[in-house]
């Protein structure tokens, strides 16, 4: 019976021992410095905590870790912790490592960002792991060097009540309503669109009619059309001598124009012969000749004025005109 | 009184020609143009040009196939002119003295030396042959350009004047052997170098191989009417022509453009297939070529019968009077009887007139 106490009594205090060294007595602590032995390299290292509690499904839980320690020594890259899923309700989101030296001390900072996604009925404790970082010496002549980071643990609370008094859909629910989603201004992007498709399309319109294809693939020139409106010009001051001359000279380009090269009067025949359409109006296009002439090669401006008015130049450039639209 | 002197008086009492002189001047030209056309046939543009170089007093080389008429032509020309004729072969070892000069024995056995075939006639020589140019060594050539350019040659101490002469010239292009090629120099002392060729009507072809009349050369060019111009007027007739014929400011503008698009084809935005035109022409042009130009346009519009130079006139007449006075670069010069006729026809094709 006594020996069953005894049994007893030591269970209960392997029990204790357990339990004590689980919860660490300082975790509420914000800052909290590691006492280091003198001989290690390690000179400090202090983790900065967030608090401890008000947890809920989802947060962020950001840790700092400070170390100092003899700049002969190097962090081992891979004794840092790894991004990526720790548990099934924990997530290591982001491992952030600086490093400075000054002084003989190398100093590091090491952020780590953890999300937690343990969904408490009740204010329930969760502990995020401890884990230990590896220095060496360089040159590998000085035995190597650890920090330990003690585990930390802090509270998580439930979103809910887990028996709902009201219906999780009405107003006082949990069920709350979707925020409303934001609605992103666009209106410089279509602005940049417009401006961009009409670049593009005047671009391609230029390019159409370089190459004149469609739309300009066809537009036959009108020579006459073009020449009757410049003689229209000239018509609105008949009576100076460059009025007249002008108009001549319109219906000359006009004609060269149409053939393609330069026309003489003397070429008339031939091109009326291959330009049928104009054919009708060769007795005024052979005075239009012998005017124009009278007038650059006779030097007889009035003759030449009475032989055909700048009037009837103008009606036969519409005429020539019309009957070229109609081909 | 000297020859030259008797030659001014003459041109002095004819210098002022009216109108209505010019005009049965005009009627004359026709009937020696239709005359030479009964005898050679198909040739009616050469005809018109060779009128309009006797008409404008100017130095004529005939160019072509061998046996196209050229000399045909040239003889019936010469008897339709009037006028004393004299014709010499080109030789290749004929020398300058031998158109002054020739030797001989007389009956007596003395030697003789009496004036050549360009001295026989004195001042009296009208129209003056020449046959194969080409054959005929530089030496004689340079004579040649003498007697061309300034009318009179030097000899027996003294000078010849010949106030009516017109030099015909003939080369036959097929042969290169033993020939010499005129110099720029000399071909631009020509008034205009026509190129004959086969009529292209096979009517005309057919008439010339099988018709007898064309067989017997001299008949032929016996049938020419003789003297349907009076040849000691000409020179006359020719400056009132000159005189009278009006170019007006348009077609002196006109004129110009057309030397500017000859000496520069970039500037004009001429362009011919296949042909570097930046390279094409190297020179020439010559401001003589402008002057006979417009003096063959004028004669044109008088045979036409207009008192204006018109821009027609200068294209019919351009291909003889300036053709050979544009130098080509030496690439294009081996081609260029072909290209010469696109570069004009592209000339008149792009240059505005008026």
């Amino acid at each position: 019976m006594k020996r069953r106490l005894l049994l007893l009594t030591g269970l209960l205090l392997l029990a204790v021992g357990v339990v004590s060294g689980f919860v660490p007595g300082g975790a509420v602590a914000q800052d909290q410095a590691a006492p280091e032995e003198t001989v290690s390299p390690v000179r400090s290292v202090r983790v900065s905590e967030p608090r401890d509690f008000g947890y809920f499904p989802g947060d962020l839980i950001r840790r700092e870790i400070y170390i100092a320690i003899d700049s002969a020594y190097k962090l081992q890259p891979a004794s840092q912790p790894a991004a990526g899923p720790l548990d099934y309700w924990l997530d290591l989101n982001s491992v952030e490592l600086k490093e400075a030296e000054s002084g003989g001390v190398r100093r590091y900072r090491l952020t780590l960002d953890y999300q937690s996604f343990y969904v408490p009925l009740e204010v329930k404790r969760r502990r995020l792991p401890g884990f230990t970082l590896d220095f060496v010496a360089e040159g590998g002549e000085k035995a190597a060097a650890a920090a330990n980071i003690p585990p930390w643990s802090f509270l998580m609370s439930p979103l809910r009540e887990i028996e709902a008094s009201e219906r999780p859909d009405e107003p006082a629910g949990f069920l709350k309503p979707d925020r409303a989603p934001r609605l992103n201004d666009t209106r410089p992007w279509q602005i940049g669109l417009g401006a961009s498709l009409t670049v593009v399309l005047l671009g391609l319109l230029l390019l159409a009619y370089h190459y004149a294809r469609w739309p300009f693939h066809k537009r036959a020139a009108r020579p006459f059309t073009e020449g009757a409106r410049a003689i229209r010009i000239y018509l609105r001051k008949p009576d100076r001598p460059e009025s007249y001359r002008g108009g001549l000279l319109a219906l000359h380009r006009a004609f060269d124009n149409a053939a393609g090269r330069r026309l003489f009067a003397e070429d008339m025949p031939g091109f009326l012969r291959s330009h049928a359409a104009y054919a009708p109006y060769d007795a005024e296009i052979d005075r239009f000749f012998e005017s124009s002439r009278q007038v650059f090669f006779n030097d007889d401006l009035p003759g030449a004025k009475q032989h055909m008015p700048l009037k009837a130049i103008a009606a036969l450039g519409d005429k020539l005109g019309a009957a070229e639209r109609r081909q | 009184m000297t020859s030259k002197e008797v030659a001014e008086k003459k041109t002095a009492k004819t210098a002022h020609v009216d109108a209505a002189e010019l005009d049965t001047w005009r009627n004359k030209a026709l009937t020696f143009e239709t005359s030479i056309n009964g005898a050679i046939v198909g040739q009616e543009r050469v005809i018109r040009l060779i009128t309009i170089a006797v008409f404008a007093r100017g130095h004529v080389l005939l160019e072509g196939d061998v046996g196209v008429g050229k000399t045909t032509l040239l003889r019936a020309t010469a008897r339709a002119l009037g006028g004393d004729f004299e014709r010499v072969e080109g030789t290749i070892d004929l020398m300058p003295a031998d158109l002054i000069y020739y030797t001989y024995l007389g009956e007596d056995g003395r030697p003789r030396v009496d004036p050549g075939p360009v001295l026989r006639y004195g001042s009296d020589l009208a129209v003056f042959f020449f046959n194969e140019i080409n054959r005929a060594r530089p030496q004689v050539h340079s004579l040649l350009l003498r007697i061309m350019a300034e009318r009179s040659v030097t000899a027996f101490n003294r000078e010849y004047h010949f106030p009516y002469l017109q030099v015909f010239a003939d080369r036959n292009r097929i042969e290169r052997e033993e020939t010499f090629e005129l110099p720029a120099a000399a071909r631009d002392r020509f008034f205009m170098e026509i190129n004959i060729e086969l009529p292209d009507d096979r009517e005309v072809r057919r008439d010339l191989a099988f018709s007898t009349t064309f067989h017997d050369v001299d008949a032929l060019v016996n049938s020419v009417q003789e003297n349907v111009l009076d040849h000691t007027k000409l020179d006359g007739i020719a400056r009132a022509i000159q005189s009278e014929i009006h170019t007006s400011e348009a077609l002196e503008r006109y004129a110009l453009d057309i030397w500017q698009a000859l000496r520069d084809p970039v500037g004009a935005g001429i362009v011919l297939e296949d042909i570097d035109m930046d390279r094409l022409v190297v020179g020439g042009a010559s401001p003589r070529g402008m002057s006979y130009l417009l003096r063959a346009a004028r004669v044109h519009a008088w045979l036409h019968g207009r008192d204006m130079v018109v821009p027609e006139d200068l294209r019919e007449v351009f291909p003889e009077t300036m053709g050979h006075r544009i130098f080509f670069d030496p690439i294009y010069e081996l081609r260029r009887t072909e290209i010469v006729r696109r570069f004009i026809k592209a000339v008149f094709e792009t240059v505005p007139a008026p």
